[in-house]
């Protein structure tokens, strides 16, 4: 069984399984080196199946999906509720990330704005004026 | 000035299999009771004020998270699964900013509450006991 990470994500080398260890990768953040598994590393086995349960990853094979038995829009959603949590989107904004209007935070804390952030804007203009 | 540092995109990862993974649906968390210790000292010939003394220990943090419930979520499974095992777990916790920046904590007791009310979702709250200095 076989899945394919969807984003990178941060790893501790010291229990990565041999297969695995030539696929970490290191990153400078702020002057320290953090290692990661970057975007594509295929995984095996039951952690395989396992990283497509959390939203991690994506099957690889037949016998993966097979396992880890989601329709395709139950997969979709986990996936993104995940991709929500590793970019720390609170709770309350999840509706907005889901529907593009921002992508993440600025510094300041203020939304930082999407491919649908002028429609956004828009329609709670349209609104106001109602 | 010391920069502030905003909690939204905070997040706190439990390792599970080597891999580092957010919790889902996180809404806050905190990191308390690290200190140092201190033993107290007064004897007959002191003045006024008696004395702390450090005495060499420091108490490791509690990590404590709220999330919003998910039962079918294989994140929040792992952390269910947490609490009867007692596997000793590295979680990381990633401060968000134009550069983010991460401490990892040795954690060894897992424990967990949930809860729902009329009218809001199912939360839950867990705390991580930390073991030894982050790194």
């Amino acid at each position: 069984m076989r899945s394919i990470l969807n984003l990178d994500q941060g790893c501790n080398p010291e229990n990565a399984p041999d297969y695995l260890k030539a696929s970490i990768r290191w990153r400078d953040v702020r002057g320290k080196m953090e290692p990661y598994y970057p975007k594509g590393t295929a995984f095996e086995g039951d952690q395989a199946v396992f990283l497509c349960k959390t939203g991690q990853a994506s099957p690889a094979d037949e016998e993966t999906a097979k396992a880890v038995n989601m329709p395709p829009e139950v997969a979709k959603a986990v996936a993104l509720k995940y991709e929500m949590a590793d970019k720390g989107i609170l709770p309350a904004h999840h509706d907005l990330y889901a529907a593009g209007v921002m992508v993440g935070y600025n510094d300041d804390g203020t939304l930082k704005p999407g491919p649908n952030w002028a429609a956004y804007q828009e329609a709670l203009e349209e609104e106001e004026d109602a | 000035m010391a920069t502030k540092w905003k909690a939204k995109g905070c997040k706190v990862e439990p390792e599970i299999s080597s891999v580092y993974t957010a919790i889902p649906s996180l809404e806050d968390f905190s990191i308390d009771g690290e200190e140092s210790e201190t033993f107290e000292v007064k004897t007959l010939d002191q003045t006024q004020y008696w004395e702390r003394v450090a005495n060499g220990y420091s108490a490791p943090p509690t990590i404590g998270v709220n999330y919003f419930y998910d039962p079918t979520n294989a994140v929040h499974i792992f952390l269910e699964g947490r609490k009867g095992s007692g596997t000793t777990t590295n979680v990381k916790v990633t401060y968000s900013d134009s550069g983010p920046l991460a401490v990892i904590y040795s954690c060894t007791g897992f424990a967990g509450t949930k809860s729902g009310a009329a009218g809001d979702a199912v939360k839950a709250s867990y705390t991580f006991a930390t073991s030894g200095a982050p790194t």
